[in-house]
């Protein structure tokens, strides 16, 4: 059991890296961005392509970062840049459109059967015990990345100008641009910031789960989507808390026999967190913000 | 006056010995519903190259009395309500005979349609059990019920000292559901003990080490079960992650794609029911060896599809059961159409027995049955290889 | 082969009003699936297991789809903006489970011998939803879901119970949702949970958004413009999602209301409202 406890942790992490992007956006640019998660699966085949083109294992995360971070400029600029106001739930609909169209060009190009990443054994055989269960270095990475990333996204948005800039948009576009904050660029880098942890966490995944898969977008990245609701909105300590806690969950539903419903967890959870705390768990915290549809 | 007159008798003389040259009959078609898109592509690339050259060979024995065959594909996706549309367009567009479609559902929904419709069909790839629907439809290709106590039996002659079984499912599928469930049974008839539930998991589960560790935790002596291949995959990756290396069985239904080719180290101590592989079959099998040869050609041009030619050989041995039936019929291109689908329906009824490239016996609810071996993955070549 | 297209084209029409109607007071639903599936199963059980003719199998199909609406939106529809849309894929993904789970649905395995649909019937609900929905944009009801939209402060303001009116709206859009499914179930003669998977409801999202959300034309243009697009042009059969992808973002950009986006005459105002 505490096998599977530890196990969805490493999970989670992954879930709430996914959600603190969509978080992001979300909270300071009140921007619902539906493409995020087929970019979170564009993450494992950036991967892929530097592990076939030779590259070492560490370069996928930073060309992961940076691919899928320009990945994310270009889906603000056609999706998002043009609508504004009350269009939003098209502007919405429209990276939806974007999301389909990622996924279905990747089909193309790498056909049908998910690829496999070749690993080197040192990171996914070798690994340390603790507490009776063998953690492959693998796992050790993909949790290491995860806390550095949100460490230095915390840092990032409380220390640099760039991230006080983001703050200040947070509160109001208004006031903002008033202030002399050019509005559009801080966009743009939010957008690149949420769609570069994507990619990062898409790479983690495939690392983990051994292949580049199509699929992943509409299934771990759905459920991504559903951590952040359970945290809250605009909430990066509510997604991280929201994501282990259902990477956890997912686990023990295998110890309890239920693997089979271990999917519905995170939405059962969800629709139970949202009758209780209509705001999600940390929500109404940082960004208290009326959501039109 | 008279060179108009001329010119217009000399045309019409004409006539008459074009007509003649053109007298060539008209060719049959052979319709064939695949998947040609969508994440199982590969298998419906694979299947309509094999079709490729069986008509090839067809035509090159003289096609069916004199008829040259035709072969028109339409793309199902993975879409039951696509495949009916696909069957009648391939009716309304005169196929003599279908071959397809392929998934459980698509042939549980198109069977009885068959029977209204009134044309022929023959599916290569369903496994699952009691649904295929006479007159109308066929199976070569064996059933679960048929082919996983065969596996069964094959697997605790080669490891006797097991005592323990646990279960494995993709439990949001049909197909896998039966074949695992089969599986207990089977376990269960063996005096064998189930440890533990059935360790199902879905379609959508995209990580599969929660369920490795609890196959893990359970501790059998072997593991046997279903799921679909891209689980499956998944599946011996985080078994093997967990350090799992006690003998697995599964059904064969990741004969068919890349699992044989990706899987690599992991796919150490899994065992399918199978009945070829890319390089020998147990019917014919020194023209086996052209025809495959051809068909891997084929196939290497389309990318992403890899070279596995596993139980496609099925859809050349069909082909050849429709020519050779519509042959012997003496149905040829200008038979009217109702009447050549007619024969093929009856040579459906009468066939008992059939030797192509792979050995068939027809069973009386229209589904074959094969004698199965176990294969197990060849690591280096990333094919299938006959376990010893 | 025609019929075929006629009835998916028909029914997907349905499937785009069913979401249209939601969208009426202001939400958009990804629960449709779900509640095709209720309809479907419901008539489909009614048929095969009780003898019920057809026809009569579809009433009590959609009355128990509205049923299981308002008990699921009773609680989602006090929840604002994304956390409803999140919530409604929660429900096609619940409801898909429960499926797969009940034996009298046959779970995994499906449910078959269902019959008695064709064409012309779904001609005869698209036309019967397309009149009912031509009198409501005609009526009151059109100004009051108006409001309800737009600003619902004011609503409220105005003494209009918005839980109440966002209800029905959701309770209709299942009910439609729910024929098209029992029409879906005995057409095709077999069905299983898999064939209501979440893609269905985004698909039918689309097409409203790819038609215009101000009026009922426009998602009727939409599903039947996508449904039979790739049978027109076969180049881009393989290509569906793109093709859909593409006509959706650029068409957003040009014409961010929709490809119809005139909203529809005010009976009362007898002038654009």
């Amino acid at each position: 059991m505490i096998q599977q406890i530890l196990n969805g942790l490493i999970i989670g992490s992954m879930y709430a890296l996914v959600a603190i992007g969509f978080t992001l956006v979300l909270g300071v640019l009140d921007r619902l961005n539906f493409a995020h998660t087929e970019i979170f699966m564009l993450g494992g085949f950036v991967g892929l392509v530097v592990i076939q083109a030779g590259g070492p294992l560490w370069l996928t995360l930073p060309v992961a970062f940076g691919v899928c971070g320009g990945m994310g400029l270009v889906v603000e600029l056609v999706c998002f840049r043009r609508i504004e106001g009350d269009a939003r739930i098209t502007a919405a609909l429209s990276s939806v459109a974007a999301g389909l169209i990622i996924d279905d060009l990747l089909q193309k190009v790498y056909g049908t059967d998910p690829p496999s990443l070749p690993l080197p054994g040192y990171i996914t055989d070798a690994g340390v015990r603790f507490l009776d269960t063998h953690l492959t270095y693998l796992d050790l990475l993909i949790v290491g990345v995860t806390l550095a990333l949100m460490l230095a996204l915390q840092l990032f948005v409380a220390r640099s100008r760039t991230g006080r800039a983001i703050r200040a948009v947070a509160d109001s576009h208004v006031a903002a641009s008033l202030l002399g904050i050019n509005v559009r660029r801080v966009t743009q880098q939010v957008f690149f910031l949420s769609a570069a942890l994507a990619g990062v966490a898409g790479v983690l995944y495939a690392l983990r789960t051994d292949i580049a898969n199509l699929q992943a977008g509409l299934t771990f990245g759905l459920k991504a989507l559903a951590v952040m609701a359970i945290g809250g909105m605009g909430d990066v300590r509510g997604a991280v808390i929201g994501g282990l806690a259902v990477g956890v969950l997912e686990g023990l539903a295998f110890y309890w026999g239920l693997g089979g419903y271990s999917d519905l967890v995170v939405w059962i959870a969800m629709i139970l967190v949202l009758l209780v705390r209509p705001a999600g768990l940390f929500g109404g915290g940082v960004h208290v913000r009326e959501l039109r549809a | 006056m008279l060179r108009p007159m001329a010119l217009a008798a000399f045309i019409a003389a004409c006539l008459p010995i074009s007509a003649a040259l053109a007298q060539e009959k008209p060719p049959i078609k052979f319709g064939n519903i695949a998947i040609m898109s969508g994440p199982a592509a590969s298998s419906g690339n694979m299947e309509k190259s094999v079709l490729d050259v069986a008509v090839e060979d067809i035509n090159a024995a003289g096609g069916i009395n004199g008829s040259k065959v035709i072969e028109q594909t339409e793309d199902a996706q993975l879409d039951p309500g696509q495949a009916v549309l696909m069957y009648r367009k391939l009716a309304a567009e005169n196929a003599v005979g279908v071959i397809g479609p392929v998934t459980g559902t698509q042939w549980q929904t198109v069977a009885p349609i068959a029977q209204q419709v009134k044309v022929p069909a023959a599916t290569v790839n369903a496994v699952a059990s009691g649904i295929t629907v006479r007159p109308w439809t066929i199976r070569l290709e064996p059933p679960d019920d048929v082919i996983i106590p065969q596996a069964v039996e094959l697997f605790l002659k080669k490891f006797p000292a097991v005592k323990k079984v646990a279960i494995f499912a993709d439990s949001g599928e049909s197909s896998t559901l039966n074949a695992a469930n089969l599986f207990k049974s089977l376990a269960k008839k063996n005096n064998l003990e189930v440890v533990g539930e059935t360790v199902g998991f879905t379609g959508k589960t995209m990580d599969l080490s929660p369920a490795a560790i609890e196959i893990k935790r359970l501790d059998p002596d072997a593991l046997w079960g279903s799921a679909l291949p891209p689980q499956q995959l998944l599946l011996a990756k985080a078994l093997a992650a967990q350090g799992f290396d006690k003998p697995k069985l599964a059904n064969n239904i990741f004969w068919p794609g890349n699992f044989v080719s990706t899987v690599g180290e992991a796919g150490k101590g899994w065992y399918i029911p199978g009945f070829s592989t890319n390089d020998k079959v147990f019917g014919d099998n020194a023209r086996y060896q052209g025809v495959s040869k051809r068909i891997i050609e084929r196939v290497s041009k389309i990318p992403g599809t890899g070279t596995n030619i596993s139980q496609a050989t099925i859809a050349y041995d069909t082909a050849m059961v429709y020519a050779d039936i519509l042959r012997k019929a003496g149905v040829d291109g200008n038979t009217p159409i109702a009447q050549a689908r007619e024969k093929l329906k009856d040579g459906f009824l009468a066939l008992k027995e059939y030797s192509g490239l792979n050995i068939y016996k027809i069973m009386p609810d229209g589904d074959g049955d094969v004698k199965q071996v176990l294969l197990i993955v060849d690591v280096p070549s990333g094919q299938w290889k006959f376990a010893e | 082969m025609i019929p075929d297209y006629v009835f998916f084209t028909c029914d997907n029409i349905l499937l785009a009003w069913s979401v249209y109607a939601v969208l009426l007071s202001g939400n958009l639903s990804f629960a449709q699936a779900a509640f095709m599936s209720i309809g479907c199963y419901a008539a489909g059980i009614l048929t095969t297991q009780y003898g019920f003719p057809f026809y009569a199998s579809i009433p009590p199909a959609m009355a128990l789809s509205a049923i299981i609406a308002i008990l699921f939106g009773f609680p989602a529809l006090r929840i604002r903006g994304i956390y409803l849309i999140l919530v409604t894929v929660g429900i096609t993904f619940i409801v898909r489970v429960a499926l797969e789970n009940m034996t009298i649905t046959g779970g995994v395995h499906g449910l078959f011998g269902m019959s008695g649909a064709d064409q012309w019937d779904a001609v005869g609900a698209v036309i019967l939803v397309g009149a009912l929905l031509y009198m409501v944009s005609r009526s009151p009801l059109q100004r009051l879901l108006d409001v309800v939209r737009e600003d619902d402060q004011v609503a409220a303001g105005l003494g209009v119970n918005l839980t109440y009116v966002k209800l029905v709206s959701f309770a209709a859009g299942a009910a439609i949702a729910a024929l098209a499914g029992a029409l879906y179930g005995h057409y095709l003669t077999f069905v299983r949970p898999s064939n209501f998977d979440i893609l269905v409801s985004i698909f039918c999202a689309l097409y409203v958004i790819l038609g215009g959300i101000n009026n009922m034309w426009g998602p009727a243009f939409g599903a039947a413009f996508m449904t039979l697009l790739p049978e027109f042009i076969r180049a881009l059969q393989g290509w569906r999602p793109t093709v859909f992808g593409v006509a959706i973002i650029v068409l957003l950009l040009v014409r961010p209301d929709g490809v119809l986006p005139f909203r529809t005459l005010s009976a009362r105002w007898g002038r654009r409202g």
